[in-house]
């Protein structure tokens, strides 16, 4: 191995950073766009949902610096996430026969241990939920005299599907596990911790998991059961 | 008490190993785990076989020479304990205790439960120390540094070298060890002129030694025997940064 290889955002250290700043990007993401996605739950028949999605399409090629970005945001976090997980496998080839956590100061849970397998889920995930939605039917409405997307008939019709419901809130679950460890460990990743604040982040990460993820996961089955098709 | 051992035993680096189930008795509850082990080779010479291999020094939790994987975690059950610190008391009368060599590429094994940690000392030869001309002393407090840093950086500096937090570690990452010997110099006004230099070739060296990179489990300060706390890892990366915002 070169010296050059191992240095700057080639080291183990840089990877880490480059997986925190990503992960902390498409995280805040997942904030703006449950905000969103949460105007289901406006009475309203889809109208709020419907200008919002039409708001953010109308800005053009703001919208497409903000796809790119996280585009890259999400390639740059796998292919670092693979290469970390690879070297961790080939740093020791020889398993124990025995292994056990000694608790106490320990954060190894099965979220930190399923890193790899539930980023893996989400990455199944993703291309099928664009698929689903953003490429899905063109439905058409009218709201205050302007033509736009009709998004909300769409996301209610979907979320009438079983499958398409119970599928969804079980990645969600995923999605949680992945963020429960990712949150913190992100700061952690990039210095932003020390002995005071480490419990506080350690739960305002788990938190935020369960806050973001469980919104994702309530939106689907309450549709199921609550909002009748437009 | 009496005990059933499952030791790894390895003839040599690239020979193959396999347990072998020993039985050990009358062991005095006061017993440190490495006298079990002294009892059990005593016994193995006296049947004409090979004793165990494995590595020892001060026995009193200072030198860094002892560590093995106990019952699957580094340096056994017992939090803060060298293997050598580590009573036979904590054991129940009659357990099976499995015994395995710190695991890790970087950590070759030498022969049974010796294995070779000599991937540290390049680690710190790397960038782990002061460049100074020799001559007199300075004077003790001609460089003030504020009693919580100076406390911080005692903190870090008590790690003995022992390995366990690689052993424990999932991924086999050596950034306890790595983090907590830049932490110590990097609290200190007398490292920092040699700072961004000093974090790029040691954690350069800890990748090329092919430790694992670390991914936040936490299980090494559990393991670690001087409670050395993750936050000197934060605090790497913050050097880390630092060096490369600043394009050393
Ligand atoms: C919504 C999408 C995602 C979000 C919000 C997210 C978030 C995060 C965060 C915040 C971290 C912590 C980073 C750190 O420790 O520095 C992380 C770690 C990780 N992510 Fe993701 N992630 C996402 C998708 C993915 C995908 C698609 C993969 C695919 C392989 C993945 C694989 C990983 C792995 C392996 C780690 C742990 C790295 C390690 O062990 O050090 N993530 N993620
Ligand atoms: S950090 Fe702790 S476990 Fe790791 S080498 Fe130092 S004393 Fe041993
Ligand atoms: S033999 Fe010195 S620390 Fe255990």
């Amino acid at each position: 191995m070169r010296m050059a290889k191992v240095q700057g955002w080639y080291s183990t250290v840089g990877k880490k950073v480059i997986m925190g700043i990503t992960g902390l990007l498409l995280f805040s993401y997942l904030v703006i766009h449950l905000a969103g996605n949460l105007m289901v739950f406006i009475p309203d028949g889809g109208r709020s949902m419907n200008q919002y999605s039409h708001f953010l399409h109308q800005l053009g090629p703001l919208l497409w610096i903000a796809r790119i970005l996280l585009l890259a945001g999400f390639i740059f976090h796998i292919i670092s996430g693979v290469q970390v997980v690879l070297r961790n496998r080939r740093a020791r080839s020889n398993r124990y026969a025995m292994y056990a956590s000694k608790g106490g100061p320990s954060r190894l849970t099965l979220a930190s241990r399923w890193m790899i397998i539930t980023g893996i889920l989400i990455f199944i995930f993703v291309p099928l939920h664009v698929n689903m939605f953003t490429l899905g039917p063109y439905y058409e409405t009218v709201i205050n005299g302007e033509p736009m997307r009709d998004i909300y008939r769409l996301v209610v019709e979907r979320f009438k599907e079983p499958g398409v419901v119970t599928g969804y809130a079980l990645f969600m679950l995923f999605l949680s596990l992945h963020l429960s460890h990712g949150l913190w460990s992100a700061l952690q990743s990039l210095g932003a911790n020390n002995r005071r604040w480490m419990p506080v982040l350690y739960t305002l990460g788990i938190v935020f998991s369960v806050l973001i993820a469980g919104g994702f996961f309530v939106l689907p089955i309450y549709t199921y059961f609550f909002i009748p098709l437009p | 008490m009496k005990y059933h051992l499952r030791i790894w035993r390895q003839a040599g680096p690239d020979k193959p190993g396999r347990f072998e189930d020993y039985t050990v008795d009358n062991i005095a509850p006061d017993m440190s785990f490495l006298e079990m082990l002294d009892v059990l080779n005593e016994q193995l010479t006296k049947e004409g076989k090979e004793p165990v291999a494995f590595d020892s020094d001060c026995r009193e939790g200072i030198c860094g020479m002892c560590g093995l994987v106990i019952d699957g975690m580094a340096h056994g059950p017992r939090r803060l304990t060298t293997t050598c610190e580590l009573r036979m008391r904590h054991f129940p009368d009659g357990a099976t205790i499995t015994v395995e060599p710190f695991r890790a590429d970087a950590f070759p094994i030498i022969k049974d439960l010796c294995v070779d940690r000599s991937a540290l000392d390049r680690i710190i030869q790397a960038g782990g120390y002061i460049s100074v001309n020799t001559g007199s002393a300075p004077d003790a407090n001609a460089i003030p540094v504020p009693k919580p840093i100076a406390e911080e950086a005692m903190d870090a500096a008590a790690c003995i070298g022992c390995g366990a937090c690689v052993a424990a570690c999932p991924n086999a990452s050596a950034a306890l060890f790595t983090g907590a010997k830049i932490s110590q110099l990097a609290l200190l006004p007398q490292g920092h002129p040699e700072r961004e230099r000093r974090v790029n070739r040691m954690v350069a060296q800890m990748d090329l030694e092919g430790f694992g990179s670390c991914s936040n489990h936490g299980e090494c300060e559990a393991a670690c025997p001087k409670g050395i706390s993750i936050m000197n890892i934060a605090r790497m990366r913050r050097e880390f940064i630092r060096a490369g915002v600043r394009g050393a």
